[in-house]
């Protein structure tokens, strides 16, 4: 064997046993027929277009659709559903944001040290691309949703940048703050490839006009708040968003591991797994604001209830994952990891 | 339908190819705009297989190496066809325009 076929051999492990075992030889086959020259075979290697292709390939093939063989396609299914929730926790904080920096900016008697800086309007209206990704994406306009994923998270990039002089603090906070933006939109342009299915619109639109409903509901708490000058009062915590989304994940993977129906349905592995990934995404900010209301809580500016309160959700969200990722895994496992055999 | 996936079903609708041939019968269809990597090619592959495009056929070993050929299947023709007519349709539409404009069109008419 050459140094080329080796090479190229290594290349082809990005791709899933299975296919490897059945495809393998064959594009070997093929990309060696014309590579005859003996330098070539000894110091060449398949090119980065070739990598690329492959690294494409092996997305497909182990992110599957519903047409692919089951175990890839519930990883698919997995990843999608991580995209889905990402987005649309993305679109409801993005709703949210632009509704608490109105009602900031309109307040009269907010002090003018928390008044924010210009960046923050650009922020917050290129955040709100997001909701037009999560609505194209469940309609079916996958480039376009990809396209204005890809606006929204501008504004995280912009944070990182702008968080790098101040130092490793300053750059671990946004890097906590925005894990799930990214991981979302990572998960968005692995997931949703030609050969991904299309969501149900219906159920995902609904929860999209609840939780932006809700949004509103908690901007408009948070205007009705009494400012006591230093004081956090923990009643903050109860229209805060993140922590509110932290307690649907806990709800929701709570229903996951004890509602028989999804597992009839073979639902339990896609979703143990992709609420798993969203409980670890968000874990870093829920343990940095636990650390903040710590301090705090240790300087007297606020009770030590609300820390307790994010103290429980930590723990609760690491529990989970401990869980659910043995869980899904092992429900995942069960499927069947090639399609019906290939003919010829 | 992509381009990659209209060339390769014209390059099979020669005739049964494996894929190192599929290749190269692109690279000639397309005068050398379109070289398939490997990678890409079994992708657009898997997809005709899956929709029943193409199927697989017969498997031979060459020089040591594993050859496996691919046909087209009559829905695979007709679906060539179809988008075949569509994009004759497109130019003449769009050789039409540039007529009414006084330019040259792809075939060098006037």
């Amino acid at each position: 064997m050459t140094r080329l076929e080796r090479r190229y051999r290594s290349l082809l492990r990005l791709l899933p046993p299975a296919y490897r075992a059945e495809r393998e030889e064959e594009m070997i086959g093929t990309v060696m027929a014309d590579r005859n020259d003996e330098l070539d075979l000894e110091y060449g290697w398949p090119g980065w277009p070739e990598a690329w292709a492959v690294a494409v390939l092996a997305v497909r093939t182990r992110l599957a659709g519903p047409g692919g063989p089951p175990r890839a396609a519930a990883h698919g299914d997995t990843v999608r559903l991580v995209a889905l929730l990402g987005l649309l926790v993305s679109s409801v904080m993005a709703v949210a944001a632009m509704a608490t920096w109105l009602s900031i900016v309109w307040r009269p008697a907010y002090p003018a040290d928390v008044v924010p800086d210009r960046w923050i309007p650009a922020a917050t209206i290129l955040g709100l691309a997001a909701v037009g990704a999560f609505v194209l994406l469940v309609l079916g306009y996958r480039l376009w949703a990809k396209g204005l994923a890809l606006v929204a998270v501008l504004p995280s990039l912009v944070e990182v940048a702008r968080a790098l002089p101040r130092g490793p603090g300053s750059l671990w906070t946004v890097v906590a703050y925005d894990a799930m933006t990214w991981i979302t939109v990572g998960c968005l342009f692995a997931g949703f490839h030609r050969e991904a299915p299309a969501p149900a619109a219906r159920p995902w639109l609904r929860a999209l006009t609840t939780g932006v409903g809700l949004a509103v509901v908690a901007a408009a708490g948070l205007r009705l708040l009494p400012l006591t000058g230093q004081t956090l009062s923990p009643l903050w915590l109860v229209p805060d968003l993140r922590t509110l989304f932290g307690w649907m994940i806990i709800i929701a993977a709570t229903v996951c591991l004890v509602a028989p129906r999804l597992r009839d349905r073979g639902l339990v592995g896609p979703w143990a797994l992709a609420l798993a990934v969203c409980a670890v995404a968000i874990l870093p900010e829920r343990i940095n604001f636990l650390a903040e209301l710590s301090d705090l809580s240790a300087r007297g500016d606020t009770s030590g209830i609300a820390a307790a309160v994010v103290l429980g959700q930590v723990a609760s969200l690491a529990a989970l994952v401990v869980v659910l990722i043995p869980l899904g895994t092992r429900e995942v496992r069960k499927l069947p990891p090639t399609a019906t055999p290939l003919a010829g | 339908m992509s381009e990659q996936t209209f060339l390769v079903l014209t390059a099979l609708a020669e005739g049964s190819k494996h894929g190192y041939a599929i290749v190269r019968a692109v690279e000639a269809l397309s005068e050398g705009r379109m070289t398939l990597r490997v990678g890409t090619l079994y992708g657009v592959l898997d997809r005709l297989v899956a929709d029943g495009w193409a199927e697989r056929e017969r498997a031979e070993i060459h020089q040591g190496r594993l050859r496996r050929y691919y046909r087209l299947t009559d829905e695979g023709t007709r679906a060539l066809a179809e988008e075949a007519r569509r994009l004759a349709a497109n130019v003449r539409a769009a050789n039409s325009v540039l007529r009414t404009r006084g330019l040259r069109t792809a075939g060098g008419l006037t």
